[in-house]
């Protein structure tokens, strides 16, 4: 398998020459951190990666979880990075000390989420669900309810999970139908199902904690009368016994991809025995959940764009090795063959995995960043930074989501009949790749949240300030001889974005909202084009910046190697921004207009 | 326990090397990590602090960029560390570098216990350790595969070829070079990473050690290993490539 799923060279760029990450340190809460201490996290992340992660990746999934005697048994290696991951601080790293934490910038923790995933994603989901789900405690749980789950969570011996989806209401949260009926012993009872719940049972951790939307008998239809609750597998009877808390195992789904982590039906109260603890008050459930899904999306954004890393580095080793045919030139067959690197269309998709995997991790770094600036920061930068994270958010899920598709695929395609055959790890790539479009809201979620919400918010703030960095960074780079042209065309997308998104808030002004969202997944797709483009022409500017100090041999190839991807980018994908504008403007509604007959 | 473990930042093997005029490599483009075997060196200490209590000291010599992996040290739970950065102790040999242990490990005073990685990763001289015992005058093992200690007795297993082991009781203070696979090597906690960056490093030069730079060898030149030899490839079917092969095996390498 290939040895090298990603490049400490490109995250360093990202992290410190780009996004100057360190600075982070002059706020008082990172005071305590250093470059010393972030180089010290990713240096461990990468070594427990290589050692205890990657030797699965395969393994995991071709054994991949099973459903025996209402359970779900999952590969031993997860228990061990479980317990890895609890022992080192991995689990609790982003929380303040008061909470057991370490105070470690999300921009560092999501530099090690990124090595994780890449190394195998599968199994990086185990303890960053638990992260999530004991995040959700420590906001908004008692002290009671703190003591009782966080540390063990923390610990990495109690699994947490997310469980919102169900058999009838999935995208659409509002029709979750399980109920929560109150008693006076200071718990409800919880009835239902659930569906596609990530992790939602294993046997490698000795008890589930599921955070677990339900209606409260009584409360209000749709999103507002959803509530919080810690519904645990196993409950803590006297003397800290635990005993089965009528939350069972319905059964395990078998998936494409992503194989490695099994999603399960869980069925809850099929004795009137599930009990399930409020987070905070009744009918908040859905808003103490939102105000952690900006970190998780760009979370699924880390994730997409380290598979797709992780495919782009095993592609191109195998193009700088395999040998296969000659120049178009050359007659001679007698003559050696080439490596398939020396190919136009092979270096053509290389360089399109490459855009698509470092222009997402550009973007993730970024919105990391913002995430940290928004806790830390205040006035003018706190707003700036909220704004461009709102803004963001569904970009950064989105284009390493559904890039990374297009990416992993033609990292298939470098090896040919190989790619497609199990021996090499790319086609596995390519199915786990697939799960991200689809989970934490899907794309047409994300659509609908940017232009619906998000280019709205606030009289159009939030796009305003957008635009505002963009035209900063352009203003930027039309100083450097080799960034000014395409600081340039990059000025002409956003105009188009500027133009396009003004045509439909017209739209939506005439209350024609069916229209003005009909197409939002496309006007996600043109953002992403834009947003990627600007990131590249950060990076451009930097590389650029670096070669005129004339570096090294070694680190002039990578810089020059990013000049070429910025080039790459603004010649093959940001014109496609063209045709999407296009179609945003045309009066045509051909999706509206067609009826399910006529399919 | 008063344990002292002498801990080498490496190149990792991995880096992409360029030999600079015959004399040195271009440290530019190289990466660097502890020396694999003091991994479990440093590992060895920590068990045994566990176990009985006392503290772990790291002592490096090495420039400014070992510090970095000191603090690794520090990371994993070694308590506090000297670090002998001099150009001069640099350009030594590995006397130079034994001798300056020497002296700062005199230094600390009442140290129980040293241990060493069997070698390092660059050089694999594999003989600091030993002369670092010798030089303090205290007993030592080499190729330490299992360590038990109860007081001031030990007794270790030595590896020998072939997978033998010969087990030696000794008594501290003793100099012991530890081998890979030993143990398995904890991973830094990010609590002892926040840690690392606390605790007290000292920087040490030759002379504030009283250590001489003389080296006992004379460094000629560093170069790639050429091979004058070839691979070749036998043609021809089957039956008429293994003869061929046989004919060379017998005639031409004289191995069969």
């Amino acid at each position: 398998m290939a040895e090298k799923f990603y490049s400490e060279r490109d995250l360093n760029f990202h992290l410190y020459e780009v996004n100057d990450v360190a600075s982070l340190t002059g706020y008082p809460l990172f005071a305590d951190h250093s470059r010393e201490t972030f180089d010290m996290v990713i240096e461990t992340a990468k070594n427990i990666a290589i050692d205890h992660m990657r030797p699965f990746f395969t393994e995991m999934d071709r054994q991949p979880p099973q459903y025996i005697n209402g359970g779900i048994r999952v590969h031993p290696s997860v228990k061990n990075y479980m317990k890895i991951c609890g022992e080192g601080g991995w689990i609790n790293a982003p929380f303040p000390y008061e909470m057991g934490g370490q105070q470690i910038p999300l921009s560092i923790n999501n530099a090690a989420q990124f090595i994780f995933s890449a190394a195998n994603y599968s199994l990086s989901v185990y303890p960053h669900l638990t992260t999530g789900a004991a995040h959700l405690i420590m906001s908004f749980g008692t002290q009671e309810l703190k003591d009782r789950y966080v540390p063990k969570m923390f610990a990495g011996q109690w699994q947490g999970t997310m469980a919102l989806t169900e058999p009838e209401a999935g995208s659409s949260l509002s029709d979750v139908v399980t109920s929560a009926e109150p008693t006076d012993k200071g718990y409800y009872r919880i009835t239902g199902q659930k569906t596609f719940i990530s992790a939602g049972d294993c046997d490698s951790a000795d008890n589930i904690i599921h955070l677990m939307l339900a209606r409260v008998k009584g409360a209000p239809a749709g999103v507002k009368g959803l509530s919080l609750f810690v519904v645990p597998k196993f409950r803590i009877a006297d003397k800290g016994k635990l005993e089965p808390n009528d939350v069972a195992c319905a059964g395990c789904y078998h998936k494409m991809g992503y194989r490695g982590s099994p999603i399960a039906q869980l069925s809850m109260g099929e004795n009137g025995d599930c009990r399930g603890w409020l987070l905070g008050s009744e009918n908040k459930g859905l808003t103490y959940m939102f105000q952690m899904m900006n970190e998780a999306r760009v979370g699924v954004g880390i994730g997409a764009v380290a598979i797709a890393t992780a495919a782009y580095h095993a592609s191109l080793e195998y193009a700088k090795e395999r040998l296969q045919g000659r120049n178009v030139l050359e007659k001679d067959p007698t003559k050696p063959q080439l490596a398939i690197i020396e190919h136009a269309d092979v270096r053509r998709m290389l360089l399109n995995q490459k855009v698509i995997s470092e222009g997402g991790l550009a973007l993730a770094i970024y919105c990391g960043k913002l995430v940290d600036l928004v806790h830390v920061s205040s006035g003018e930068e706190k707003e700036r930074s909220e704004l461009l994270l709102e803004i963001l958010t569904p970009v950064v899920k989105t284009y390493p989501s559904e890039m990374g598709i297009i990416s992993t695929s033609l990292g298939v395609q470098c090896l040919g009949g190989y790619g497609y055959c199990d021996d090499f790890p790319l086609e596995q790539h390519m199915r786990d790749m697939r799960i991200h479009p689809i989970h934490e809201g899907t794309t047409g979620i994300q659509a609908m949240d940017l232009l619906g919400r998000k280019a709205t918010m606030k009289n159009g703030k939030a796009l305003m300030a957008f635009a505002a960095e963009v035209e900063s960074a352009v203003n930027r780079a039309s100083s450097f001889d080799r960034t000014k042209d395409r600081a340039a065309e990059l000025k002409e997308s956003l105009e188009l974005l500027k133009g396009v998104s003004m045509h439909l808030m017209g739209i939506a002004m005439k209350g024609n909202i069916d229209r003005f969202l009909s197409d939002a997944t496309l006007y996600l797709e043109f953002f992403g084009y834009v947003a990627i483009a600007w990131q590249w022409l950060l990076q451009g500017m930097v590389a650029a910046g670096a070669l005129a100090k004339k570096p090294a041999a070694q680190d002039a190839d990578f810089y020059e190697g990013k000049l070429h991807a910025m080039d790459f980018f603004f010649e093959y994908e940001l014109p496609k921004c063209l045709g999407l504008a296009k179609r945003l403007r045309s009066e045509k509604t051909v999706t509206l207009d067609v009826k399910r007959e006529h399919f | 326990m008063k344990i002292v473990v002498c801990l080498k930042q490496v190149p990792d093997m991995e880096s992409n090397f360029k030999i600079i005029d015959g004399k040195s490599i271009d440290e530019s483009q190289v990466a660097f990590k502890i020396n694999d075997f003091d991994n479990y060196a440093v590992e060895a200490a920590l068990q045994l602090k566990e176990k009985n209590g006392g503290e772990v000291i790291i002592v490096s010599a090495g420039p400014d960029r070992a510090a970095k992996d000191i603090r690794q040290a520090f990371a994993m739970g070694a308590d506090w560390g000297i670090q002998i950065n001099d150009p001069a102790v640099q350009a030594g040999d590995n006397f130079v570098v034994a001798q300056c242990l020497q002296k700062a490990i005199q230094g600390i005073g009442g140290v129980d216990l040293v241990l060493t990685g069997v070698q390092a990763e660059d050089d694999q001289a594999a003989v600091t350790g030993v002369m670092l015992a010798e030089l303090l005058g205290m007993p030592h093992c080499t190729n330490v595969v299992k360590l038990d200690i109860s007081g001031a007795n030990m007794t270790v297993n030595r590896e020998l070829e072939g997978g033998l082991n010969e087990v030696l009781e000794m008594s501290a203070p003793a100099v012991l070079s530890i081998q890979s696979g030993i143990n398995e090597p904890r991973y830094p906690t990010l609590p002892g990473i926040m840690k690392a960056k606390k605790k007290q490093l000292d920087a040490k030069k030759a002379s504030d050690l009283g250590a001489s730079t003389d080296s006992k060898t004379e460094f000629v030149k560093m170069f790639f290993p050429v091979s004058d030899k070839k691979a070749e490839i036998i043609k021809g079917d089957p039956a008429t490539a293994a003869k061929a092969l046989i004919d060379k095996l017998k005639n031409e390498a004289k191995v069969i």
